[in-house]
């Protein structure tokens, strides 16, 4: 009976309510029906629910995105990737990839990623004879690097309800990051194989790559400043997305010089409103997730699985297919809020590692970015490219099935995820 | 009168979100800077950025509002065009009740915070101030989604109008 809450959310949410306030007013008839507690704790709540220091990280990552992705930062970074790998065979699309996985190492969001890298790369691609559901399901699956190649937005979500170490996940998202890159890399190889219509004329020249890096040092220096912080223990993910905006006010205004006071500004506000419909989920979802502890159904569930599913195997079968249907139907920082804490008890019984854990319950929701009916890249990438949202649900199936390979490899092997904070960061625990 | 009560709300609203957001960036910074230089630092700047967030949130969502950039689901309303009065109503109203729900607990909750009388560790600021964003917060909302629906209504009495007469022509 007290599960008719998630009903109540779903129903809701369907009815065009927006997401924070569905989850709020689920959450609001769950205290007000089922649980014993005096509802005054919901004022209280919405306001401790978003008083919390490591949220200002979601804030000043979403700021800095933004700037790098209205500024000259994300070009930049394009015509460093092309002067590398531009001659290659596919070297645009190629190209486009990488650019893609470079931004995820500087922003936390997907979708800063899709308009910044997309914007800039589905009309070079285009130009050069390239098909339009080829180059717009690309790129939008692409900027899902945004979230798995650190810092990302959802694992520091993922952080915030679980207490594993921010900076162990930032470390384990490196390897898989890249491994979905060379995949991604090597189905763009693929389909110019397939599809001769396109020629390459670009010659890699010592110029080039010269050219592009002296004016792009500063666009690169960005992830240095962010992860030799966080890494070092110098500063947390927090005081990083600080350090992010800042550096990215700086070299916008004074080196790049693109952004008049008038634009900068109206990013700002824009970035403050982005922000607040972000933080209403959030708050939103953490006061369902309280209801859901009060009444116990952590608990109840965790037993349920380590009963019924009770290996490693088909726990990871069902959660995968279970978050990705979730990754359809859900926005994905609702969804870590709620689920994580209901999932990571009972894997922690089945011997599952917890950063391990998260990184694929971000892969797996940022699959759900690009998935009909609730896949916010691709209605982004329909106001964007100026397309109907149905089409571009069909332009990114080849590059889903990419994606779904590399969850199922990464599923397989821990060992990728684990590695990198392994070594450098002393465990995982 | 209206219109112009409104064009000043969001002009306000929006010159607090840029001044909190630089201000708060400003101050972490500082304080970052501050304690790998001189190992000092304070803990005002960290609270100050904390409830400057909470202030934004509410805030911003009333320019979410106004700009219709809450996050919603709306494939259904996409496929079901006709619908869409209803759903868009049926969401406003929806939303109507968590504000009023914000506006009477909340109050509530910075009444009794008033009454305690405590005081913020860093900043020293009473924190029935801090509290009292969410009633703050749950007013703004109530504003926006009640001008809202005034204006779906019209557009859509407007639209029929226009439908009768087009028929009415033909």
């Amino acid at each position: 009976m007290d599960l008719l809450v998630i009903i109540l959310f779903l129903v809701l949410a369907f009815l065009t309510v927006p997401i924070g306030i569905a989850l709020f007013l689920g959450a609001a008839f769950g205290f007000a029906y089922f649980a014993d507690l005096p509802l005054i704790t919901l004022g209280q709540a919405m306001f401790l629910k978003l008083d919390k220091f490591s949220l200002l990280s979601i804030m000043f990552f979403v700021l800095s995105g933004n700037l790098m992705a209205h500024g000259a930062i994300a070009r930049k970074i394009v015509e460093t990737a092309n002067a590398f790998i531009g001659s290659l065979k596919a070297g645009l699309p190629v190209t486009g990839v990488v650019s893609c996985a470079m931004f995820g190492a500087v922003s936390g969001s997907a979708l800063a990623t899709l308009a910044a890298i997309g914007g800039l790369m589905v009309p070079a691609l285009r130009k050069k004879g390239f098909g339009e559901n080829y180059t717009i399901g690309l790129m939008t699956t692409s900027s899902i690097l945004g979230i798995i190649i650190p810092p990302s937005i959802p694992m520091i979500i993922y952080c915030l309800v679980t207490d594993v170490s921010i900076a162990k996940l930032f470390m384990a998202g490196f390897l898989p990051g890249i491994l979905l890159t060379i995949l991604l890399s090597g189905y763009c190889i693929y389909h110019s194989k397939v599809d001769k219509s396109v020629i390459e004329t670009q010659k890699f020249s010592f110029k080039n790559v010269w050219k592009a890096l002296s004016t792009g040092i500063w666009a690169l220096l960005m992830p240095v400043i962010i992860f030799g912080g966080i890494f070092s223990g110098v500063f947390t993910a927090t005081e990083a997305a600080v350090v992010a905006s800042v550096y990215a006010y700086l070299v916008e205004f004074f080196i790049y010089r693109e952004l008049s006071m008038k634009e900068i500004a109206r990013i700002t506000i824009d970035s403050g409103v982005t922000i607040a419909a972000i933080l209403v989920i959030t708050a939103g979802s953490m006061v369902l997730s309280d209801y859901l502890t009060v009444m116990q159904i952590p608990d109840r569930i965790t037993t349920w699985i380590v009963a019924t599913l009770n290996t490693q195997l088909f726990f990871w079968l069902m959660v995968n297919i279970l978050l990705l249907i979730v990754g359809c139907l859900m926005e994905v920082i609702a969804a870590i809020l709620i689920l994580a804490p209901i999932l990571l008890p009972a894997a922690l019984q089945l011997g599952i590692d917890p950063v391990h854990f998260g990184l694929i319950m971000c892969v797996n929701l940022g699959i759900g970015y690009v998935t009909p009916p609730v896949g916010v890249n691709c209605f982004l990438a329909a106001r964007l490219f100026k397309i109907p949202t149905v089409q571009a649900f069909k332009a990114i199936l080849p590059t889903m099935l990419v994606m779904l390979v590399g969850l199922a490899i990464l599923t397989a092997f821990p060992i990728i995820s684990t590695i990198l904070p392994t070594i450098f960061l002393g465990g995982t625990k | 009168m209206l219109p112009k009560f409104e064009k000043i709300l969001s002009i306000t609203e929006e010159t607090i979100i840029l001044v909190m957001i630089i201000s708060s960036l400003l101050f972490v910074f500082l304080n970052i800077v501050l304690r790998y230089l001189f190992s000092g630092g304070f803990v005002a700047a960290e609270e100050y950025a904390r409830y400057t967030m909470v202030l934004l949130v509410y805030i911003g969502m009333s320019q979410a509002i106004k700009n219709n950039s809450m996050i919603k689901v709306d494939i259904l309303s996409t496929f079901l065009p006709k619908l869409q009065l209803p759903f868009d109503l049926i969401a406003n109203i929806a939303s109507m009740v968590m504000a009023i729900i914000l506006i009477w607990f909340g109050t509530q909750f910075t009444v009794f915070q008033y009454e305690t009388g405590q005081k913020s560790i860093g900043m020293e600021l009473p924190l029935w101030i801090a509290y009292g964003f969410v009633p703050l917060g749950g007013v703004l909302m109530l504003g926006r989604y009640l001008a809202d629906t005034v204006k779906i209504i019209k557009k859509h009495g407007e639209k029929k109008s226009s439908d009768i007469s087009s028929k009415g022509e033909a």
